[in-house]
């Protein structure tokens, strides 16, 4: 089956702000989605709440707008039910790392194979422009009267400690860079995180502008390579992690790197840690008869409770 | 008739519950029906629990205030412990002996201190049992301390008249598993306690009854049992008192095919379930007030989106962390209001282990007919009431059970983006499998079209509204009458009406007598108008429920305009028994308006 761009827009206009960086990322799933293969009727896009949740509805693939913070859990039990799904989420920073971050750790513990893409802007952008647990201290954004107090949170490093498989990073306006990267995280069997750059020009567009994301940004070093080459070498997976980790704590607000910091093929996913103990997805198991009656074998129940 | 009731207890980990199961399996064996119940504190070794069985040859609904006999192996079970601050932890169980009853205490204790003339008090030499198998098994004392627990099952079932055949017969199918040298160490136990007491007279004999197949089964039992005949496929829980006794059942069984899965917290706990239920499968949790208390904001979610959901709350004493391991009906008027905004949702309550089953398999079929979230309320006195259950009450459940999906679907049978929240005559839309048709589907939160898309237009949210707040018709006019409420005797005709929901039906059925009529409310949100028609009919009414507000009584107020009269009240944590709710409504008959309960 081949699809084009048109067959992935849905019927509804995006209201995002001119030259909003969602727009890129939206333009760049789309391109990824095509360039997977990948049916969208097979595809279930996650959101939480905020301006970057809004994308499920401007893609004709299965949407998902669910709650603040609460996108992750969602999608885990879409995952779980229907293993056959491809299931993305695209939440916000605040979303992701605010709110919701328990449950960005605690997903890494699961490896569940599904594919965050957070739209890290450093604000809360749909209620006009507030700090985010990304914006580094002492910054001032537009939206908000005095510079932020708090010292940011560390995605990539967080998520390579907390066990996820995939982690990378690029920015809204490097379509070619990111569509790459999205298509790269979709074919990793396990959970990969995708922080996002996102340009936000209404409320931090002194640093999340094309201009200051193209300048301030740059492709890791040709000689760095995040992969992992045997996967069940586990002196090279965390070779690999305290690389990562080096690389990122060696980085500056004006001096960020984009690419893949770390990715290891192969450890089991939760559906594979499922499957072992012999317990089949949930959609494929039926529940009822032709005639409605109830098919789950109690009997192993009744016979050690009986006396 | 036989109606007697027993009673051990001891430090929490040293085995009571065991000794307490035991026992229970073979008064059933011996045909008898029993009901048990487990009093402990938020505890894992030390302090002080107590277990009362209740034995019947005719059906028995609840326990008593009193005991024919009791055995304990410790001091403190006999005359209580105080703290530091010389404040009761617990009185002890000297007068929970029914006059005229037995009390077996330990060597150690000292007898005169127990001063009461009206029962026979006994000693046995616990130390000496286990000395006596230890060198029988040539090992030390130490080695088979366990097997006082069996020491004390021995002396019941003898002071019973049991025949101790029948006590080494379930002994060696309980530890079967644990292999030849445990059987042998409890054998050895049974043999060396007859020993022992065998010049001590019986209190009566139980002789065995012919019975059809029982089973010992456990509320929470009961509740999974409900959820695997229901289809459910995925129990996402959080570790919660006393909840997770259900979840830890589940997953002990796998040949259910059900995925058992314990996340971070119980906001992904209901996120999950809901997410499952969005692509297509039955899920659920069970939680207790805390945790249900965290799954607010998705409740709501799942009322806007119409998800299909069925949440289990083991209620327990709030508020707050409140009283882990007791027992009240404290959440109802929570899960009527539970979540922001309004939307039509379910709220069923079993009123005992069967109805337990019956009500979790059919909480299934209701999320997915009216497309809402479905909330069980339970209670830690059904969830860890231990009772003899009739092998074919499940079995004839289950072959009438029928398992109804409502409007899913893998087909949208037109082109053209797919309606989820299409506007129908009945307020219920089509939804499809995840992945498994020829379209997609959207979901939203926010106010949304009928495509799912987020939409502010005010025709469509006027529409919306009415949509999602407009199931209850359709779902009393779906029901059956015995789904919604079960009615004892004659409103009419009867000089009381008691109304109640949740387990206080136990010990109602066993204070009922010709004066009253019960009604049993059993789907309690929405509330059938013909609980009103029935309430109007009556001379004098009086609810009761374990909580301090009336919480039922201010439903049926807000709903049919009726504030019942008179109120019987409990709220100390403990389960309500037959003894003081027949006093209570002896009371209520008299005169008296509210009467407040504090057994145990």
């Amino acid at each position: 089956m081949t699809i084009s761009l048109i067959d992935l827009d849905s019927h509804e206009e995006s209201d995002w702000c001119p030259q909003c960086g969602n727009s890129g990322i939206l333009f760049s799933l789309k391109n990824a989605i095509i360039q997977a293969g990948l049916d969208p009727k097979k595809v279930v896009d996650v959101s939480g709440i905020g301006c970057s949740s809004k994308l499920p509805n401007f893609i004709n693939v299965n949407g998902v707008h669910t709650l603040h913070g609460r996108a992750i859990p969602f999608a885990e039990g879409i995952k779980l039910a229907n293993p056959e799904l491809t299931v993305l989420v695209n939440a916000g920073d605040g979303d992701t790392y605010g709110i919701g971050v328990g449950h960005f750790i605690s997903a890494g513990r699961r490896n569940v194979d599904i594919k965050l893409l957070v739209h890290n802007n450093g604000v809360y952008g749909l209620t006009k422009g507030q700090v985010s647990p990304t914006l580094p201290e002492n910054i001032k954004v537009k939206g908000w009267p005095e510079p932020n107090i708090n010292a940011p949170i560390d995605p990539l490093s967080l998520a390579i400690l907390s066990g996820y498989t995939f982690v990378a990073r690029s920015h809204s306006y490097n379509i070619k860079e990111l569509t790459e990267i999205i298509v790269k995280a979709i074919k990793h069997k396990g959970l990969a995180l995708i922080d996002i750059l996102q340009g936000c020009p209404t409320y931090n567009p002194d640093y999340t502008s094309p201009s200051w994301l193209s300048t301030h940004t740059h492709p890791l070093p040709s000689n760095y390579d995040g992969v992992v080459k045997n996967p069940n070498d586990m002196n090279e997976v965390n070779e690999k992690k305290m690389q990562a980790i080096k690389m990122i704590l060696s980085e500056t607000i004006e001096d960020k790197h984009t690419g893949i910091f770390f990715q290891w093929e192969n450890p089991d996913t939760f559906e594979d840690r499922l499957l072992k103990r012999g317990i089949k997805p949930p959609i494929d198991i039926p529940i009822a008869d032709s005639e409605g009656r109830s098919i789950t074998d109690i009997s192993k129940i009744i016979e050690e409770l009986s006396i | 008739m036989i109606d007697i009731s027993w009673m051990t207890g001891g430090k929490q980990g040293s085995g009571i519950d065991s000794s307490a199961n035991l026992f229970s399996k073979i008064l059933i064996k011996n045909g008898y029906n029993v009901y048990g119940y487990r009093e402990y504190f938020s505890n894992i070794k030390g302090r002080h629990s107590f277990f009362t069985i209740r034995i019947s040859d005719k059906e028995i609904h609840s326990i008593s205030r009193k005991v024919d006999l009791a055995v304990f192996a410790d001091k403190e079970s006999v005359f209580g412990e105080k703290n530091e601050h010389g404040e009761i932890i617990q009185d002890g169980h000297i007068k929970d002996i029914k006059e005229g009853g037995t009390l077996i205490v330990d060597k150690i204790v000292d007898v005169n201190q127990i001063k009461r003339n009206d029962i026979k008090v006994l000693q046995v030499d616990f130390d000496q049992i286990i000395n006596n198998v230890a060198k029988r098994l040539n090992t030390k004392p130490s080695e088979v301390m366990i097997s006082k627990n069996t020491a004390i099952v021995t002396i019941s079932a003898y002071m019973f008249g049991i025949d101790l055949n029948i006590v080494k017969e379930i002994v060696r199918k309980e530890f079967e598993k644990k292999g030849e040298s445990v059987i042998n160490m409890n054998i050895c136990t049974v043999e060396e306690t007859e020993n022992l007491i065998k010049n001590i007279s019986p209190i009566l004999k139980l002789d065995p009854i012919k019975k059809e197949k029982m089973l010992l089964l456990e509320g929470y039992q009961a509740s999974a049992i409900g959820k695997a005949i229901g289809g459910c496929k995925l129990q996402i829980y959080y570790p919660i008192t006393p909840a997770s006794d259900e979840s830890s059942f589940l997953e002990s069984h796998p040949e259910l095919g059900i995925r058992v899965i314990q996340p971070e917290s119980e906001l992904a706990v209901i996120g999950m379930v809901t997410g499952a239920a969005i692509a297509g499968v039955r899920a659920s949790t069970s939680t207790s007030g805390p945790g249900l208390a965290l799954m607010t904001e998705t409740i709501s979610y799942a009322g806007m989106t119409e998800t299909p959901i069925v949440v289990v709350d083991h209620q327990r004493g709030g508020p707050a962390t409140g009283l882990p391991t007791r027992t009240e009906q404290g959440d109802l008027q929570f899960v009527l209001h539970q979540g922001h905004g309004d939307f039509d949702r379910i709220v069923i309550a079993p009123g005992d282990v069967e109805e337990t089953i019956e009500i979790v398999a059919d909480a299934f079929n209701y999320a997915e007919l009216f497309q809402l979230p479905v909330i069980v309320l339970g209670e830690k006195s059904i969830s860890q009431v231990y009772k003899s259950v009739k092998e074919k009450y499940i079995e004839d459940f289950r072959s009438s059970y029928r398992i109804e999906r409502g409007k899913l679907t893998d087909k949208a049978g037109y082109e053209g983006d797919f309606k989820r929240f299409e506007f129908t005559n009945d307020n219920i839309s089509p939804r499809l499998i995840l992945g498994r048709s020829d379209h997609v589907m959207w979901i939203a939160g926010d106010e949304h079209d009928p495509y799912g898309h987020p939409y502010e237009e005010s025709n469509n949210r006027i529409k919306m509204m009415e949509k999602r707040n407009g199931k209850s018709e359709l779902i009393l006019k779906t029901l059956d009458r015995s789904k919604k409420f079960n009615l004892y005797g004659s409103p009419e005709n009867a000089q009381l009406l008691i109304v109640s929901w949740g387990s206080p039906k136990g010990a109602i059925l066993d204070a009922l007598d010709d004066r009253m009529a019960f009604l049993q409310i059993k789907l309690i949100e929405p509330l059938d108008s013909e609980i009103g028609e029935i309430i109007k009919k009556a001379k004098k009414v009086v609810c009761i429920e374990e909580n301090i507000s009336g919480q039922l009584r201010q439903h049926i107020a807000s709903r049919t305009g009726i504030l019942i009269e008179n109120q019987i009240l409990k709220y100390n944590g403990r389960m309500m028994n037959k003894d003081e709710v027949k006093e209570a409504l002896e009371k209520v008959l008299n005169g008296e308006k509210k009467v407040i309960l504090n057994d145990y």
